[in-house]
């Protein structure tokens, strides 16, 4: 069939068969039509689409609730290998190179996942960051770098950072001339020519 | 469906929303054979397809005031009911997938003779068997055409594809359906 053909020219190759249905029909009892009429005009409700067992309500219910509980306790599980919360105002030290000991840095963190990291300059004198200071510097969970103009690379190290007991973590700043900080990373202290990766 | 007229609609001379038994009787002079057909071509047993048809008119009374006459004509209208109630019954079960040959008896037959009938009912069980051994969409395709007696652009409204594709899905389904017969 083509779109030249119309609704009821079909291809001769069909023909027994389209003949055949097109001549097929059945006829309802006589008394359909007046029953249907008779059920609408007493206001009768159709049945509307099949309602689920109980039995499948159920099923339904506790696979729910089992998949719930196993997203819960995966999430659980997740957040307690994450490590220890961590929470560490570090000061004074010369962490934007502009030559006085008077930067320091906060760390919230659980284990080795970060969550913000600070740099403060301590204007007030307090050696904790309070709200005198001057932040220089704010990341989120992932380190990033802010500027590209001959910066200049700043590490203290170490210290037990992430919580995990051996003191074996430094702080990586790169900071420009103006002491604008650029950089600001954690890392764990490898081996000679092992890379540490940023955090 | 859009919203429902601001007045009444003519099709084929019937007042289309009013929820009323009347228009409901009118509906059915009009269109109840080709819903009935739409569900003997499925293979649905005549008791069966008589409740069904039943269901599908007390589905469109309780929808009558969505229905839209510039979108589709009311027997269009009436057969995706058709559809759905189909579908609705065949998941929960109070359908039997096939018909017996034998249940044949709301056959409409002009030939005069036993012996022709014999015949005619002979090639309609052996059509209808074909139609048993087509899949889900070619018999849905063949249903509505053949036995809901829609047009090519209905069809196509029925089941949402363009026209050009209705006729190449119907030239498929007629040659599986000679296949299915020889």
């Amino acid at each position: 069939m083509t779109g030249e053909h119309t609704d009821r020219d079909f291809d001769p190759h069909f023909v027994g068969a389209e003949r055949l249905l097109v001549g097929l029909s059945f006829n309802p009892r006589d008394s359909l039509g007046p029953e249907i009429a008779g059920r609408v005009r007493r206001g009768e409700e159709p049945r509307g689409r099949p309602k689920a067992s109980r039995a499948a309500v159920l099923r339904s219910v506790l696979g729910v609730a089992a998949s719930v509980m196993m997203m819960v306790s995966a999430g659980i599980l997740t957040w307690k290998s994450m490590g220890p919360p961590v929470l560490i105002d570090s000061c004074c030290q010369d962490l934007d190179g502009g030559g006085t000991a008077d930067d320091g840095f906060v760390l919230e963190a659980r284990g080795r996942h970060i969550s913000r990291l600070r740099l403060y300059e301590d204007r007030d004198g307090s050696g904790t960051l309070s709200s005198a200071d001057l932040v220089r510097f704010v990341r989120g969970r992932v380190p990033a770098i802010a500027g590209e103009r001959d910066a200049r690379t700043t590490r203290i190290c170490c210290a037990d950072l992430d919580g995990e007991g051996p003191a074996d973590d430094g702080v990586l700043i790169m900071s420009e001339a103006d002491e604008s900080v650029v950089l600001a990373a954690v890392y764990e202290q490898h081996p000679r020519g092992v890379a540490a990766p940023l955090r | 469906m859009s919203a429902p007229p601001q007045n009444p609609v003519q099709d084929n001379g019937l007042d289309v929303p009013h929820v009323q038994a009347e228009p409901c009787a009118a509906w059915y002079a009009a269109h109840g054979r080709a819903v009935y057909n739409y569900f003997r071509f499925q293979l649905v047993p005549p008791d069966d397809a008589e409740d069904f048809t039943a269901e599908t008119f007390l589905r469109a009374v309780r929808a009558a005031d969505r229905y839209d006459a510039s979108r589709a004509g009311v027997q269009t209208w009436l057969l995706t009911i058709a559809r759905n109630v189909l579908i609705d019954e065949r998941r929960s079960a109070r359908v039997r997938r096939q018909v017996g040959i034998d249940e044949l008896r709301d056959l409409a037959m002009d030939e005069p003779s036993p012996e022709e009938r014999m015949l005619r009912r002979e090639e309609v069980g052996a059509a209808m068997t074909a139609m048993g051994g087509l899949n889900t969409e070619d018999r849905e395709l063949l249903s509505l055409r053949f036995g809901g007696d829609l047009e090519i652009a209905e069809l196509a409204q029925v089941l949402d594809v363009p026209p050009g594709t209705v006729r190449t899905r119907l030239w498929r389904a007629l040659e599986r359906l000679r296949e299915q017969m020889t």
